[in-house]
């Protein structure tokens, strides 16, 4: 019971983080944060972390399911994560960007105690 | 370009108009069809007062104990064995040709309790497939897959800035634009699904649509196809009375060394009363796509294995996978809650879209012709009624579970008959009503029988409800707890959404 909630969890942390880190590379949600758009190697950087933590919660999904079971449950957890970061942030851009942050860190607390667990 | 979104635009504006209202109906019965089977458990809330055994072994024992004694003749007994879903042990058998009963088996005294006669979760599942209207249901049901497909896809073509767009959601300001951001972040941010579920859907009635092959190579005989595909190891009936059965226990055993420890969740006893009899064993699918169940088979009067199946053709497993992903028997309580929270996704999608058409067109109402002037005055009463109408109904459905007589002869039918009624007077109401109001109102009253419907069952089923925390089975307490969170929700939505 652990491995699939410790999975669960793991993986809609690094789906929601991911979705906030691909959207803060967008101008439009850039600029309220730090008063100016992102510079291109900002852009890139939070681009290239959004984009790692998708894949990375898919790997999770993977090797915490059978394959087939843990492509469809990533799906699920990545419009999860998107909904989520959307709704959030519509209410408070800043609770949305300070939820990011905690997941990001509680991502890579989880992912690192994976070891443990199995 | 330009051509080609103006022409996408008509369609996806007028063709998921006009489907909507149907649509609505079978996402969201399709929804809480997930939960099917939960559904049924709360619905029968008789089951808590007979207990499975913490053996398998003991509950098959008790089930075909029951079953040798009261229904010898049946042409097939069906025992769903407890598990950690649905923890009842729950028998079922033909009375007449397509006419099936159940009881649910105390396995510590071998008595069986009837629970009371309800169509439970299926009535959701049946409305899903077929609006209760059989071959013409399906044909109805497919028009709403195939056009939610060309509504999902022309709406991409027509979404200009959806990358723009992608994590946006205006809620102040300008209602037209809120209503637009939240169709499309409810369209857009689930898409896989919506695709998967309309494709897979369409998928699982293909030989409805498209029977030529099997017209051409089985002589319309969907049996026959699926013979070829699921070898069943039955025999052919001998004729002859049958004998004693052999032990189930060391049947149980080998079935569990082919299937997996464990694993056993469903059996078959293939016509008990013939000397040919045989008892059938089935695998869960808990953990794969493809919707085929590992079988072996026994001959039931010596305990001798007629033969298993636990690898399949790769066509079939390719296509039970379409079947699998639709109706998402695997990954366990985590797919099933993803699957509800998407399919709620997928409602509001379609009411947003329903809803979005009017409040475009409100500024032109008093422009338009008489004739759009009715037009638009019916949509806007049957967007109420086929949403917020449909959600009432659906609720009271529950009610009539709870507050008809559980003795009543023909309640299940009458169950059924109180959820199109209720759905036919949210239309009146509609019409007469004012629709700021109407849509209030119906909300309100839905967010009402929700919200109440955890107390009507501590009233109505106190002591099953006790009985089940007793003993574990978290399903009817988990149930009327979703339902209360379903009403906090459409309260919400009544006090803060313009309409």
């Amino acid at each position: 019971m652990t491995q699939p909630v410790w999975a669960l969890a793991t993986a809609l942390l690094l789906c929601y983080s991911g979705a906030a880190a691909l959207a803060l590379a967008m101008d439009r949600h850039h600029e309220p944060w730090r008063g100016r758009p992102a510079r291109p190697p900002e852009a890139w950087l939070l681009r290239g972390t959004g984009i790692a933590g998708w894949t990375a919660a898919m790997g999770v999904c993977i090797a915490a399911w059978p394959a087939t079971v843990g492509t469809v449950i990533w799906f699920g957890l990545w419009s999860a994560g998107a909904i989520g970061w959307t709704m959030l942030y519509a209410w408070s851009a800043r609770a949305a960007r300070q939820v990011a942050l905690a997941s990001a860190l509680g991502a890579v607390l989880l992912v690192s105690a994976a070891p443990v667990l199995s | 370009m330009k051509a080609l979104r103006i022409a996408m635009t008509d369609l996806h504006t007028w063709g998921g108009l006009l489907i909507s209202w149907l649509l609505f109906a079978v996402l969201w019965t399709g929804t809480v069809a997930v939960f099917e089977r939960e559904v049924s458990h709360w619905m029968q809330p008789e089951r808590q007062f007979a207990r499975p055994a913490a053996s398998q072994m003991e509950n098959a024992e008790a089930a075909l104990r029951y079953l040798r004694q009261e229904r010898p003749k049946a042409p097939v007994w069906r025992i769903e064995l407890p598990s950690q879903r649905i923890p009842s042990l729950v028998v079922s058998w033909p009375e007449r040709p397509g006419e099936w009963q159940s009881r649910v088996i105390d396995a510590r005294t071998g008595t069986a309790l009837m629970g009371r006669d309800t169509e439970g979760g299926d009535h959701f599942a049946d409305f899903h497939k077929n609006l209760h209207a059989g071959t013409v249901g399906i044909w109805l049901v497919a028009l709403t897959g195939l056009m939610m497909l060309a509504a999902s896809v022309s709406g991409v073509i027509i979404h200009k800035k959806i990358f723009k767009d992608f994590f946006t959601f205006r809620p102040r300001g300008n209602s037209q634009r809120s209503w637009l951001d939240g169709h499309n972040v409810s369209g857009v941010l689930l898409l896989p699904f919506h695709l998967m579920i309309a494709y897979t859907g369409l998928a699982c009635y293909f030989a409805y649509y498209m029977p030529a092959a099997l017209n051409t190579h089985f002589d319309g005989n969907a049996d026959a196809l699926r013979a070829q595909a699921v070898q069943s190891y039955r025999l052919p009936p001998a004729k002859a009375p049958a004998p004693a059965f052999a032990p189930i226990e060391p049947m149980f055993r080998h079935a569990e060394r082919i299937l997996g420890e464990g694993r056993i969740q469903l059996m078959l006893v293939n016509q008990p009363a013939d000397a040919n009899a045989s008892v059938q064993f089935f695998r869960d699918v808990d953990d794969r796509v493809a919707y085929v169940a590992d079988h072996a088979n026994f001959r039931a009067d010596n305990g001798a294995l007629l033969g298993s199946q636990t690898s399949w053709n790769g066509y079939v497993a390719g296509y039970r996978a379409l079947v699998g992903l639709h109706v998402a028997p695997f990954g366990g309580n985590v797919v099933r809650w993803l699957y509800l929270l998407a399919g709620i996704g997928g409602c509001v999608m379609v009411a947003s879209g329903l809803v979005l058409f009017t409040v475009k067109r409100r500024p032109r109402y008093a422009k338009a012709g008489p004739a759009m002037a009715a037009f638009y005055a019916v949509a806007e009463r049957l967007n109420v009624a086929s949403v917020a109408g449909l959600l009432l109904a659906s609720a009271a459905f529950l009610y009539a579970n709870r507050l008809l007589p559980a003795e009543l002869d023909g309640r299940a039918t009458l169950e059924i008959g109180v959820f199109f009624a209720t759905w036919l007077a949210t239309l009146l109401h509609a019409l007469a009503r004012p629709v700021p109001a109407a849509w209030r109102e119906q909300l309100y009253g839905a967010a009402f029988l929700c919200l109440a419907l955890p107390l009507v069952d501590a009233v109505t089923a106190g002591d099953a409800l006790r009985l089940s925390l007793a003993a574990g089975d978290r399903v009817p307490l988990g149930f009327d707890l979703t339902v209360g969170v379903i009403g906090v929700a459409l309260a919400t939505i009544a006090r803060k959404v313009r309409l």
